[in-house]
Order: C-alpha cells, then structure tokens, then sequence
C-alpha cells in the first residue's frame, strides 16, 4: 500500500510538473510526457501489470485536466504501458540506450493512438506534417529526459549496491 | 523474458475488456457519480498545489527581475507617466464623443449596450496534452463562473471558453484549440462578412475562417471580431487578422487563414465575461472586485476600425 501510495505521489508530481512547465517557461514549443516516461520506465524495469496499474492512474490524472472523469488518457497510456513492457527482461540493465529507445517508440505509438481516437483529428489531420513537425521531436525530447533519468536511475543503484557491500 | 502463455491471454483479455469499458464511458458520454466526484476531488486537490505554485514562481521571477532592472523600471515609470498625461487628455475628448453618442443613440431609439461584467484571474497551467490546447485558472465556481463564459485578454482579444469547472479553478478551452468555433465578422466599414473562425490545433499555425460568401469582400490585412450572432460570446470581441484568402468548395464559398492576435502575448493574466446581455434596462449587481469595461466604446472603434485603416 506504501509503495502504492508512494508512486501515486510521484505521479501527480509529475503532473503538476507537466501542468506548470509551459506557464514557467512559455517559449517552451513542446511539453515533454513525464507521465508517460515513468511508465514506460516501468513497464521495463518492472513489467507489464505494475506499469499498467500506473498507467491508468496516470492517464486518469491526465484526463481530469482535460474532460470531466474519463478521457483518451486512460486507455491509450494502459495499452502503451502493456506494449512497453514487451520489452522487459529483454535487455542488460547497463544498455542504456534501450530506455531512451523504448520512450521514443512508445511516445510515437501513444500520441498516434491519441490522434486516431480523436474523433476531430482522425479525418482531418495530416499526418505526415504533425508526424514530422510534432510527433518526433516530442519522442526524441522525451526520450532524451529518459536517458538522463535511466542514467540516475542506474548509477544510484550501483551505488545503492556497493553501498551494501 | 515475455513469453505468451494462459497468463498473457487472461491479461490481454482483461485489458481488452478494460479498454472496452472506459471507451464504452468515453464515447456515449455515460456519467458515473463516482467517477465525476473522484475526478472533482482530484481536480480540487491539485489545483491549490499549482496555484501555489504559480505565486512561488512569479514571486521568485518578479524579485530578480526588480533587482536586476531598477534603470529599465525608472525609464518605464517615466514613459508611464508621459503616456498617462496622453491618455488624460483623449479621455476628456472621449468623454465628449461619448455624451454625444449617446444623444444621437437616444434620438434614434437604438438599444443600448450594457457594460460588461467581468472578473480578472491568472494562468495557473498549461494543457497536459500538446493536442489540447487549454488552459488552467485560478478563479471557479466560488467567483460566480459558469461553463461557456468567454475568456478574453487584457487588451480585449477573444482567449477561448470556459469547458470545466472546479471550486476555485476552471479549465478555459482556447480558440486555438481543434474543437474551438465561433462566428467572425470582419470589421470593414463597407465590408461586414461573417464566417465561422475554427481553431487549428496549434499555435503556430493561424486559425480557419470559412463559410463566407463566395463573393464577399475580403482582403489581407482586415480585422476579424466575435459576429455575437449567438448567445455564447458578446459581438466585438478581436479575435485576429487575415492573413490569406482562398477559394473554398470548388467556388462555392471562400475561407481565410486568420492570424490570431494571442498568439504574439503569453497568457498570463485574463479576463471572464460573467455577462454581456444586450439589453437596454438590464439591472446587474454589481460586485466591488468586478471590473468593467464599455461595450459602447468597443463597437466604436469596430465601426470606425483604426487597423484597417493603417494598414
């Protein structure tokens, strides 16, 4: 329940995070997905029914900044959460590459996801030019964050690991 | 390793029936008590935590800006001060083209418009979706808000509406967002064209007017206001320029990218209509923090439309 209740907080950090960094910084063109980082770190560290639990309180959070309850959030960050940890097991903890990697690809799928839900995007939108001018750079900038939290991630383990040594 | 096994399918399908169930609520609007109490409760939970920290932030900006500008705050205090004297003076001229509006008003019978009602509130945050274009502000149900008041700047530009509402915070849907329309009017003496001004889903893209009249006049450069063809949003309010008009529906009609005047402003502070009835004996209260504006004033300079003529 403490573990719970401690990543819950964490999630809602991260919201506020995401809510408040383009009123700090309102040249910033594009808001990073710190939500969807965290879970996707997740579904790869910890596997798919961990990350899909996140990935639902997650994209609820997400979703009562924009509609009333329920909204797109919810279940594409659930789907994208179980696609993530596809991944899982799959790789050396030290390849710190695969993270980044792992984000760029599900910040594609989920924000594509995203469009053909949406019901005002799915005709109308072009998307090779959102794909081009949105989509990408949004993944390379998330998954940028990721390499710079994987890495904290990894060496504070490390050295959590020798420290108990 | 993932390996598909009775497990994985058991779990596929559960999310399969997961998914199904919360698009099911999506998609036919169903309305859970539960579920809108919880998202209430959340709502009102973070919105004080970002409001806190909007102040925090701005306090902290707002010190090292004073400290490191003292010589550029003077030279605008006294540039404040020359264009106050200015304004003092077209004011009292103001005074007299507006008693004499008045007069002519009276005379011809014509409805008089009331003054707005409006409150102030600040930005507090920003969409969590870059698909979503809104925003978050500080004043809610507790101020007197209400769903679909319209937001505007300032400086009178058209912001979006007000979408949802928390006890002390409410979401605005801005005019740049895709689900965004609201009746245009150019604002040309000899060319009064209406059409319907659509957001475009970014803001570095303008927005789209269309559904104007095949042979209306309408040229680069002309100004577009809120028509107030609906009961939604008042007539008058700025909403852009036009950048590029083209021909829409094999020659049917005509649309217009129009650029919209909030794109060259951050969205710091705005202001709420609580109300804009056009009625002659409309009786409000008024509320001491409410600040007003003249609608007279504003139709005045629509008519006579200083930008067009600059331009």
């Amino acid at each position: 329940m403490k573990k719970y209740l401690f990543n819950i907080s964490i999630l809602i950090l991260l919201l506020i995070c995401q809510l408040s960094i383009a009123v700090i910084f309102p040249s910033l063109k594009l808001i990073p997905d710190f939500i969807l980082i965290f879970i996707v770190i997740r579904a790869i560290i910890f596997g798919a029914k961990d990350a899909m639990i996140y990935g639902a309180i997650g994209g609820l959070l997400q979703d009562v900044f924009l509609v009333s309850f329920i909204g797109l959030f919810t279940p594409v960050k659930i789907a994208v959460a179980f696609l993530a940890a596809l991944l899982s097991g799959r790789f050396f903890p030290e390849n710190l590459l695969i993270p980044p990697l792992g984000v760029f690809m599900a910040t594609v799928v989920h924000e594509l996801l995203y469009l053909l839900l949406k019901e005002n995007y799915l005709f109308s939108a072009d998307y090779l030019v959102l794909i081009k001018e949105i989509i990408l750079p949004l993944a390379a900038l998330n998954a940028l964050i990721t390499f710079f939290v994987y890495l904290i991630y990894f060496l504070w383990g490390r050295w959590d690991l020798s420290g108990q040594a | 390793m993932f390996e598909f096994n009775r497990n994985t399918l058991i779990l596929a399908a559960l999310i399969l029936l997961m998914v199904l169930i919360i698009g099911f609520v999506y998609f036919s609007d169903f309305n859970l008590p539960f579920g809108s109490w919880l998202s209430d409760l959340a709502y009102n939970l973070i919105t004080p935590i970002l409001n806190i920290i909007h102040h925090l932030v701005e306090n902290i900006t707002g010190f090292f800006n004073t400290l490191f500008s003292i010589d550029d705050i003077t030279r605008e205090i006294e540039k404040l001060r020359q264009e106050n004297s200015v304004l003092k003076r077209q004011i009292l001229f103001l005074e007299n083209i507006n008693r004499e509006n008045k007069r002519l008003r009276e005379l011809l019978e014509f409805k008089e418009k009331v003054e707005y009602q409006m409150v102030g509130a600040e930005v507090i945050a920003n969409s969590p979706s870059i698909w979503e274009k809104v925003i978050t502000i500080n004043r809610g149900r507790s101020d007197g808000l209400k769903e679909r008041m319209p937001v505007i700047t300032y400086q009178g530009y058209l912001i979006g509406r007000i979408e949802e509402l928390g006890s002390s915070s409410a979401q605005v849907r801005l005019i740049t967002d895709q689900n965004f329309v609201v009746g245009g009017i150019i604002a040309r003496t000899e060319a009064r064209e209406i059409g319907l001004v659509r957001g475009s889903g970014r803001d570095d893209q303008p927005n789209i007017m269309d559904n104007i009249a095949w042979d209306a006049d309408i040229q680069p450069g002309d100004i577009v206001l809120t028509s107030g063809l609906s009961n939604n949003f008042p007539s008058g309010l700025k909403i852009g320029k036009i950048a590029e008009v083209e021909v829409d529906n094999y020659g049917l009609s005509q649309k217009a990218k129009v650029n919209l005047f909030i794109n060259n402003i951050t969205l710091e502070e705005v202001m709420v209509i609580k109300k804009f009835d056009v009625e002659t004996n409309s009786n409000f209260d008024e509320e001491e923090n409410d600040e007003k504006i003249n609608s007279n004033g504003e139709s005045e300079e629509n008519d006579s439309n200083p930008e067009s003529t600059n331009n």
